[in-house]
């Protein structure tokens, strides 16, 4: 693996809630991108996984801990001086329908951060408006028009268009698929990796659905409740995954095939994600796991290296 | 696939429905809009029934009418802006557009359950759970409150509710997602319907709580004998609730079959494009997905042919300028494309069924 793009260390998002109460979003969570690499995180809703994005790209405030981009700490940093942090990493939202400001045109929406960040002017500016709608397959023709006019598809290539508007590094996509209909998920999907490729973009890329994010990551990080529980190479985590939890939500995931569906054993886990703020003392996943024993309520399990580059947080292993 | 229809069989024996007819049969349905900007054909023709212990799937994209259909058996299109242009829905041998509003709400809730996308607005955020369960009860029962309420306990504890006493008095916003669809799965059952309407009953949820209550459905219909229609974007949902499945495009039916067929024998481009287009989690994709090109039609100004056929690859001249007629390629198994007549010169969807499609090892 090459020198890393990004390095999160213990990073904490709590949330306070008021009469005294915090939510612990994101608790201690550690990972790293390399240069060029697809990190996918997959949890399921209230697992973090969305806080950790915005947490990384610091729209919210880290509470604790250290992120570390492009060698350069970036954790505690004002606002006015992320300027240059914001034009290498860029954003791409879950929801193209509140994303989009309705009031601004397609190209207004694309040119704005090519406008912040003062990188054309003019004829320059047109031609980049024009050449970023190419990139994800809209025509220039689109520029003039507003988001309404378009589909939920192509309001997502837009928020693309966006993003890759200043040439960034580093992209983190919050489930830019999940509100879109299946075979326009394909698309973007394809999209993305195309983009990926060519340009040597380094990705984290948030979902919930499995498939998707198994298709398009090289690495893997599993969440729950606001921790990461396992982590490892996407072949990895698919083939032989560790994790009580990471078990389970494989094995609840529906495979479109009717003979494979109704024949293979699944692992229905009792009850439902407890609440993050004041979590249990011990494992987190404890409460549900098939697996869980004394230990694991008391003492919280590390993340230990497994294999190569797989590790997990559980006491079984 | 005999083995499906068998069962299918022997399930409407069971329940003493000794007649070849099935529960529910929509025929030639059509519904439509009228907007500020025009009418919208939302469905246009839709033909499919599902027989009496049967699961049928519908499954299509947003905008495909599946949810429209459904919501004209309840009754729940909302006239206007809404038009029921013609067709028919024979539910138990009535046709359900000819019936009063007073005899629609007989049926209603007591012979066929539905259940929605969002339990947040499917239940009443100012009556406890409890309450709006009996009331069901009630407005179809001649039982006492506290009989309907006794009930409404009992319906809670068949859904794996736990402590549905506790629960029955609590109000929609102390359950959680997984919970108040529960509660919603009990309210639509509590009269024990003979047809149950599941309209993307596991969207809204997580995987591990979808499945749970996947559970939920499949073993509710194995102890009842339930026919159920879902409607579904999800086709791994689809594999594993389905027994018989329609498509849908544009308002219409492009495609109906026994689950086997369709998943393994896919006979409309748009039916293949679409299974081909989600990545599983038990095979690695490498290079790209497939992808359908473009989007849907506009329903404001449907199409005189296919809809599908400005997508699809295959698409002759026929396609643009004539929609073609259900034809028999199976089995029950019934494709509306031209591809598939007698008369088309050259079929490459046979060979590409053969390699291309999915199969079961």
């Amino acid at each position: 693996m090459t020198e890393p793009v990004l390095q999160v260390e213990n990073l904490k998002k709590y949330f306070d809630i008021g009469r005294r109460q915090v939510l612990k979003a994101v608790d201690d969570v550690s990972f790293e991108v390399a240069r060029g690499e697809v990190l996918g995180i997959v949890g399921e809703s209230g697992c973090g996984k969305t806080t950790l994005g915005r947490t990384v790209a610091r729209l919210y405030k880290p509470t604790s801990g250290k992120i570390i981009f492009d060698g350069e700490d970036i954790t505690m940093k004002p606002e006015r001086d992320l300027l240059g942090f914001r034009k290498k990493l860029q954003m791409i939202f879950q929801d193209p329908y509140a994303s989009l400001d309705p009031r601004m045109t397609a190209g207004e929406i694309i040119a704005e951060p090519i406008d912040v960040h003062k990188l054309a002017k003019g004829p320059e500016r047109t031609e980049r408006i024009h050449y970023l709608l190419n990139l994800v397959g809209l025509n220039p023709e689109h520029a003039n028009r507003f988001p309404h006019e378009f589909s939920g598809g192509q309001r997502q290539r837009i928020g693309i268009a966006r993003a890759l508007a200043v040439d960034p590094e580093f992209i983190i996509a919050d489930e830019p698929i999940s509100s879109l209909d299946v075979s326009i998920q394909a698309q973007i999907v394809n999209l993305l990796t195309r983009l990926q490729e060519e340009r040597g973009l380094s990705f984290m890329f948030i979902a919930h659905d499995l498939s998707m994010v198994r298709h398009f990551s090289h690495r893997v990080a599993v969440m729950y409740l606001g921790q990461i529980v396992e982590i490892a190479p996407s072949a990895a985590m698919h083939a032989s995954p560790l994790h009580p939890y990471t078990k389970a939500l494989m094995s609840a995931n529906p495979i479109p095939d009717p003979v494979v569906e109704q024949s293979r054993t699944r692992i229905t886990l009792p009850g439902e994600v407890p609440s993050p703020i004041n979590p249990p003392p011990g494992c987190r996943f404890a409460e549900r796991c098939p697996h869980a024993h004394d230990r694991c309520r008391e003492q919280q399990p590390a993340l230990k290296e497994v294999e190569a580059g797989h590790r997990v947080a559980c006491f079984l292993y | 696939m005999e083995q499906v229809s068998n069962n299918q069989l022997n399930q409407g024996r069971e329940l003493g429905k000794q007649d070849a007819q099935p529960l529910l049969s929509i025929e030639d349905l059509h519904v439509s809009f009228h907007t500020y900007a025009g009418e919208v054909h939302a469905v246009r023709g839709a033909t499919y029934s599902v027989e009496h212990g049967g699961s049928l799937a519908v499954v299509g994209e947003s905008g495909c009418g599946k949810t429209v259909t459904v919501q004209t058996v309840m009754g729940l299109t909302p006239i206007p802006p809404g038009e029921i242009k013609g067709g028919k829905i024979i539910f138990n041998g009535q046709d359900l557009l000819q019936l009063s509003e007073r005899e629609k709400q007989s049926i209603r809730g007591k012979d066929i359950g539905m259940i929605f996308q969002d339990p947040m607005t499917g239940l009443n955020p100012t009556m406890t759970v409890g309450r709006q369960i009996a009331e069901t009860v009630e407005r179809h029962h001649k039982v006492s409150r506290n009989e309907a309420m006794e009930r409404a306990v009992e319906m809670l504890s068949l859904v794996e509710i736990p402590n549905p006493q506790v629960r029955a008095r609590q109000y929609p916003h102390q359950f959680s997602g997984g919970m108040r669809q529960r509660a919603m799965i009990a309210m639509a059952l509590a009269c024990e319907p003979l047809l149950l309407i599941a309209d993307e009953p596991t969207t809204s949820l997580d995987v591990t709580i979808q499945s749970q209550i996947l559970d939920l459905l499949q073993n509710l219909q194995e102890r009842l004998g339930m026919t159920i229609v879902l409607i579904s974007h999800n086709l791994g949902v689809v594999a594993r609730l389905a027994k018989s499945i329609v498509v849908m495009y544009a308002g219409k039916v492009v495609e109906s079959g026994p689950a086997s067929e369709i998943f393994y024998n896919a006979a409309h481009p748009y039916t293949q494009a679409l299974l081909k287009s989600v990545p599983r989690l038990d095979q690695e994709i490498r290079g790209e997905l497939a992808t359908i090109p473009g989007t849907p039609p506009d329903l404001f100004k449907p199409p005189a042919g296919c809809a599908f056929a400005p997508r699809c690859k295959y698409a002759m001249k026929i396609c643009v300028n004539c929609d073609a007629e259900p034809i028999k390629v199976g089995d029950n198994h019934y494709v509306s494309c031209w591809l598939h007549h007698e008369a088309s010169p050259n079929n490459p969807l046979k060979n590409q069924a053969e390699n291309g499609g999915r199969t079961s090892d």
